[in-house]
């Protein structure tokens, strides 16, 4: 309102609200304009800023604090050390939980796609009705909230006698693995060509031909990085595998969150070590499918 | 351009190899979880004593105001963060890449990692104090961490960092034509903006907000370690995990995990009211 009367003599012209917003172009140039700009910018800077500082800030001082000697009361602290990780790994036996975490996830992820690879292959090149409720459906588990289905999960898990044991804690992931291998491989599957298969086909390959030189290659690199994707996806199960773990059966970040929820004795820099080790395995496996998709793209020319 | 050829009898085999894992290991156990929640554990008849326990303990029916006084602030100040970042760094200016990449960086940590970062920042010889301690601008720390103040950040830092990376794709959808033609017929920034890339983006900032909202509301881990479990930070999935894990009662568990399931439809459904009284739509026209 105020910019508008700084022009008198257009403001009487226009009667309408377009017109009004043509006659406020002058505003830029004004010095209210200016300080408007300056303004927002400024506050966006300070936004950015005050931000970042703290997810720089708590990062630096939680990944500090594992590597740091002894921290209390100075700015930075005394020495650097691995030794509070190597006592952690000790203490809670992590390569342990790393090889039981492993094993689970690397079957599960096996056999969710085994499962999964014959659906997503119907969805994709087969019409029926219903299709895209049944698409809606496998989409249901990881849209609605996991408590739901964990706990009678539990129960019947702990009624049957498969809680606490390493075939149950695969078979709970494999309520993760299937719908999210379906999610993510059919628009893959959706985006292969069918005709190279009848082009095959139809130049007399046979059935193990067309497989082996038309299918197989196709496929390979989709879904080595979609096993990636699952296998991540399983390593960050949490609700469900902490519903029905036992002692000496449950996930890394299962266990890590059991000390870390108990143990308010043990000196931080050890349990904030503990906690970056939930870090490497995600790393690892981040770096490990960049790699993978450039590597696939590099072969084939895309 | 695929041919898709009508699925023939023995096609549907296929789907079952996935299909019956997910109706035994997924849809039986959620159909008896709504049927648990109507049983008591020893007996066997149907009742409404869970949920009668639940609306009249307070110790049960305070975690409703509890999470949503958590998470319903928190989630509207993590949309003005995001928003604000994404939006000031969506024109071309240098370093707005390794911004973006900063703001999402917390969703590679998770949660736990996260939980933890913020104790040892926040804590009160942490450097979040000392630093204000140091410029003299307040005596004693605060204490930010094990306490509503600790969730509060954790959440603001995780769900910033999801809002962000959804609203950094949208924005990119978002055609700056249309924004370019309102600039040059004369527009302000500020009208521009309230009058085409508000309305083009309205929508999907609100589903963002909704589907970031319902994560949030079943918050636990960081419920349990940077905030006070025992009162302050006692949300739905804590008190869930309590009577299921300590107390062994699955019925009352469940009828706190469906309380909190009736909650996040009641909330994505006003989001979703709100969200259909603007325009929903494509905003990528003539690319």
């Amino acid at each position: 309102m105020k910019a508008e009367k700084s022009f008198p003599e257009l403001e009487k012209e226009d009667g309408q609200t377009v017109q009004g917003n043509i006659n406020r172009k002058p505003l830029r140039n004004s010095r209210k304009g200016l300080f408007l700009q300056k303004g927002y910018k400024t506050s966006s800077w300070a936004l950015i800023l005050l931000f970042l500082t703290i997810v720089l800030g708590m990062t630096i001082a939680v990944v500090l604090s594992a590597f740091g000697e002894e921290w209390y009361g100075t700015f930075l602290p005394q020495g650097y050390t691995i030794e509070w990780f190597i006592k952690a790994w000790q203490a809670y036996e992590v390569g342990e939980y790393f090889k039981i975490t492993m094993g689970i996830v690397l079957t599960a992820t096996v056999i969710s796609l085994v499962l999964s690879i014959p659906t997503v292959y119907i969805l994709a090149r087969r019409d029926f009705p219903f299709k895209q409720a049944l698409i809606s459906f496998f989409q249901l588990p990881f849209t609605l909230p996991d408590l739901l289905y964990a706990i009678p999960v539990a129960s019947i898990f702990y009624s049957i006698g498969l809680a606490e044991t390493i075939p149950g804690l695969i078979i709970v992931n494999l309520i993760v693995g299937i719908p999210f291998s379906v999610f993510i491989l059919l628009p893959y599957m959706e985006s292969l060509d069918p005709r190279l298969e009848y082009a095959a086909t139809s130049l007399g390959a046979t059935k193990f031909k067309l497989f082996q030189r038309i299918v197989l290659p196709q496929v390979v690199p989709g879904i080595t990085a979609s096993a990636i994707n699952i296998f991540i996806r399983m390593f960050n199960t949490f609700t469900i595998i902490l519903l029905i773990s036992g002692p000496k059966t449950q996930t890394l970040n299962v266990m890590v969150f059991s000390v870390l929820q108990g143990s308010g004795s043990q000196p931080p820099a050890m349990l904030n070590s503990l906690a970056l080790t939930l870090m490497i395995p995600l790393l690892f496996f981040s770096f490990l499918s960049l790699w993978v998709s450039s590597f696939t793209q590099r072969r084939l020319g895309k | 351009m695929n041919q898709e050829v009508f699925a023939k009898k023995r096609d549907y085999l296929l789907l079952l190899p996935s299909l019956i894992p997910l109706l035994l290991l997924f849809v039986y156990p959620l159909l008896k979880g709504f049927v648990m929640t109507f049983q008591q554990p020893e007996t066997a008849g149907l009742t409404l004593a869970n949920y009668v326990e639940f609306f009249t303990n307070s110790n049960y029916y305070d975690t409703i105001w509890r999470t949503l006084y958590l998470v319903v602030p928190a989630s509207i100040i993590e949309l003005f963060i995001a928003f604000g970042i994404t939006y000031f760094i969506r024109e071309k200016m240098r370093g707005g890449g390794i911004i973006a990449g900063l703001t999402i960086f917390p969703l590679t940590l998770g949660s736990i990692i996260v939980d933890m970062a913020v104790i040892a920042f926040f804590k009160p010889t942490g450097w979040f104090n000392t630093t204000l301690i140091n410029m003299g601008l307040i005596d004693e720390p605060f204490t930010l961490v094990y306490n509503y103040a600790g969730a509060f950040i954790a959440l603001v830092i995780l769900g910033t960092a999801f809002i962000a990376s959804n609203l950094v794709g949208m924005m990119g959808t978002i055609d700056p034509n249309l924004e370019r033609a309102a600039r040059t017929l004369g527009a302000s920034r500020w009208v521009t903006f309230k009058r085409v890339f508000w309305p083009l983006i309205r929508s999907n900032v609100l589903t963002v907000f909704a589907l970031n909202l319902i994560m949030q509301i079943g918050v636990y881990s960081t419920a349990v370690i940077v905030g006070n479990p025992a009162s302050e930070t006692r949300t739905f999935v804590v008190v869930a995990f309590e009577e299921a894990m300590r107390n062994f009662n699955y019925n009352m568990a469940n009828t706190v995990a469906i309380v909190m399931g009736i909650t996040q439809l009641l909330v994505l459904s006003i989001v979703f009211a709100i969200r259909k009284r603007g325009y929903i739509g494509s905003a990528s026209t003539f690319k």
